[in-house]
């Protein structure tokens, strides 16, 4: 599905069909979810909150500048959400897994890859890592090398200039350098 | 004595990713080029089976005022191909629209200045018993319920919202349940809103916090 | 009851699309058109709602007022769910003021030598809301003698908060014409009915927070100062009232 078919769909959502809406939520539904993983203490908070990004962005669908891109749109109203209930929950932002080194987050990765995948140690200590940056400078990576989001479109996910997200990018590399290297001795220790 | 792992070097015979044909920039070093790499293969989580039904359920058709159907298409990037007959009156809305660039969004920003003065600190705090939600509505947020919510302390009774406003008049009030219009009752400044209202009138000054 | 209607095929003109032209034609900042749509989209506004308030600020364009004042209160009838008749009431109501306000002005000498300021003329039309009366403002404009008309607005907003907290009407006019003629009504003096407000709660007399300011503006002390002679500290005015008790 390119531009156009996003825009079609929106067309048609506008004129009424609310399945027309349906595409746009398979094609996103992922990244979404993932962001909320990454904030919520549950898979049922973090897809309650998927729902309600979606939801959201059905009702302000009007609102939504014809010609741009509508995943960086819907990543930012989906920020705002996660903001609200990190906030509310008293969470810091800077850390909203519980995730373990010594285990692996609540939601399920499905087949063999994934599990392999998950049993990797450097991919724990990644998530480790990523979660003691703070929210945007989490966001700002993941949407860069993960999604491969241009910086334009990262700033719009994000609400901030083009000089700031690239910042952020930039910044949140070191960080996580940082955090990366810390962990990895933290765990050596662990395990002597 | 077992020689420390370089966690990078763990990471460099890592999965290959599309980062290994990327220029690198000048001075970046493995390290952030095997970080780059590794969150690029970060596995995914699936969102729970049924997700997408269960959002469309729960929304109703959507009803849009013709205007906007016209502005959204005369917004929309195109080729103008030439049409003798049909060119005037399309080429008038495209104007039109291209003239008008309706700020779109996830929802209107909320700015207490311009961005280039200076905040200060702010404090509302209201009593108002069984209320669902409160805002401040004001000058400050384009009197925007959706901008200022107020949150309920231990005690449900008691609304408080801190925010930062630029130094100068501001005047407000407080909307209860979207739809009851309360002034500040010992605010001894006031402003009638010409609705049958009286908003409150609050000033900021750079010197000094204000709680309300 | 709102009705809409869908849009089928080719889209064709409108008559909201053909009052925004007009309105944009006429000088109508795109800024506020904006707004205005947003608003129109998030309460449902009808088709001919919309224009009547288009159209609406097209007449505010064309007498040269601002139209962020009248903006703001589509704004806030709309967040405090008040009818469009009555906001169009309201609007009309308030462009009468500042035809009212302007009208006087016209009559004093400095105004015909400068132009004012659309935030003076603001602070000049909101005296009318905070409770003077148009005989009252008109009088006051008319006596005070200033050139300066950013302290001819400072002062007959002071005029109209000072009258809220029933501040004794004679000295709130000795203090300010004082101010005028002697030119010291600068910008720090905005918060003079605050201060005054504290100062009676402190069971400080009118007359003796009179004769403090009266002083300082003679003397063209700093507010400060003014505030000193009272026995205040900025951080005297930190602790605000509360709210709803």
């Amino acid at each position: 599905m390119d531009g156009n078919d996003e825009q079609s769909c929106i067309d048609r959502v506008l004129r009424g069909e609310v399945n027309a809406f349906g595409p746009l939520v398979e094609r996103y539904q992922k990244p979404i979810f993932n962001l909320m993983c990454r904030v919520a203490g549950s898979p049922d908070s973090a897809a309650d909150l998927t729902q309600d990004t979606f939801i959201r962005a059905y009702q302000k669908l009007e609102r939504f500048h014809p010609g741009k891109r509508f995943f960086p749109w819907l990543y930012s109203i989906g920020l705002n959400l996660a903001r609200d209930f990190a906030r509310k929950n008293t969470r810091d932002l800077k850390t909203g897994s519980t995730l373990d080194p010594e285990s692996i987050s609540g939601c399920n990765y499905p087949g063999d890859q994934h599990d392999s995948m998950c049993a990797s140690l450097e991919f724990v200590r990644l998530e480790k890592a990523l979660d003691e940056l703070p929210l945007i400078y989490r966001e700002a990576l993941i949407l860069r090398y993960h999604d491969e989001c241009s910086m334009r479109d990262i700033a719009e996910a994000l609400s901030l200039s083009l000089s700031a997200a690239k910042m952020r990018v930039h910044r949140g590399l070191e960080m996580l350098r940082e955090n990366y290297k810390g962990g990895i001795h933290g765990t050596q220790k662990r395990s002597i | 004595m077992e020689r420390k792992k370089d966690p990078f070097e763990q990471l460099a015979q890592g999965p290959s990713a599309k980062f290994e044909n990327t220029p690198c920039e000048n001075n970046e070093n493995q390290e952030i080029l095997a970080l780059k790499r590794l969150i690029h293969s970060m596995p995914e989580k699936e969102a729970p089976a049924g997700l997408t039904e269960s959002i469309l359920s729960s929304l109703e058709p959507k009803i849009i005022p013709r205007w906007l159907l016209i502005y959204r298409w005369a917004l929309r990037p195109r080729t103008v191909t030439f049409q003798p007959l049909k060119l005037v009156p399309a080429a008038m809305v495209l104007v039109l629209g291209l003239a008008i660039a309706i700020q779109f969004g996830p929802g209107r920003e909320d700015r207490g200045g311009t961005g280039h003065e200076e905040l200060i600190p702010v404090t509302f705090t209201l009593s108002y018993q069984r209320a669902e939600r409160v805002s401040v509505v004001g000058s400050f947020n384009q009197w925007n319920p959706a901008s200022h919510k107020m949150h309920q302390l231990g005690n449900r009774n008691t609304w408080v919202l801190e925010l930062r406003l630029p130094a100068g008049r501001h005047e407000y009030a407080f909307l209860v349940d979207g739809k009851v219009v309360v002034a500040d009752q010992s605010s001894p400044f006031y402003q009638s809103d010409g609705f049958g209202n009286r908003n409150s009138v609050l000033f900021v000054n750079r010197d000094e916090p204000a709680n309300i | 009851m709102v009705s809409f209607s869908y849009v089928q095929g080719q889209p064709a003109d409108s008559s909201v699309t053909a009052s925004v032209r007009a309105a944009r034609e006429a000088g109508v900042p795109e800024t506020s058109l904006n707004r205005l749509l947003m608003l129109a989209v998030d309460h449902r506004l009808e088709d001919d709602g919309v224009v009547r308030l288009v159209n609406f600020l097209q007449t505010v364009q064309t007498e040269n007022l601002p139209i962020d004042p009248f903006m703001g209160k589509i704004e806030e009838g709309l967040a405090k769910q008040v009818p469009l008749n009555t906001i169009a009431a309201v609007l009309a109501q308030k462009l009468d003021d500042y035809r009212f306000v302007k009208s006087v002005l016209a009559r004093t000498k400095t105004a015909k030598d400068q132009e004012i300021s659309h935030q003076d003329l603001n602070r000049m039309v909101g005296s009318l809301d905070a409770g003077v009366s148009r005989e009252e403002l008109a009088r006051f404009i008319l006596e005070a003698s200033t050139e300066d008309l950013s302290m001819l607005a400072r002062a007959t907003e002071s005029m109209a908060l000072l009258k809220q907290i029933r501040f004794d009407e004679s000295l709130t006019e000795e203090i300010l014409f004082t101010g005028l003629r002697r030119n010291s009504l600068t910008p720090s003096w905005d918060y003079l009915a605050r201060v005054v407000a504290t100062a009676k709660r402190r069971q400080i007399s009118d007359d003796e927070i009179a004769s403090a300011a009266r002083e300082a503006l003679e003397m063209n002390r700093s507010f400060a100062d003014f505030m000193t002679d009272l026995g205040f500290t900025p951080r005297d005015l930190r602790h605000g009232p509360a709210v709803g008790r």
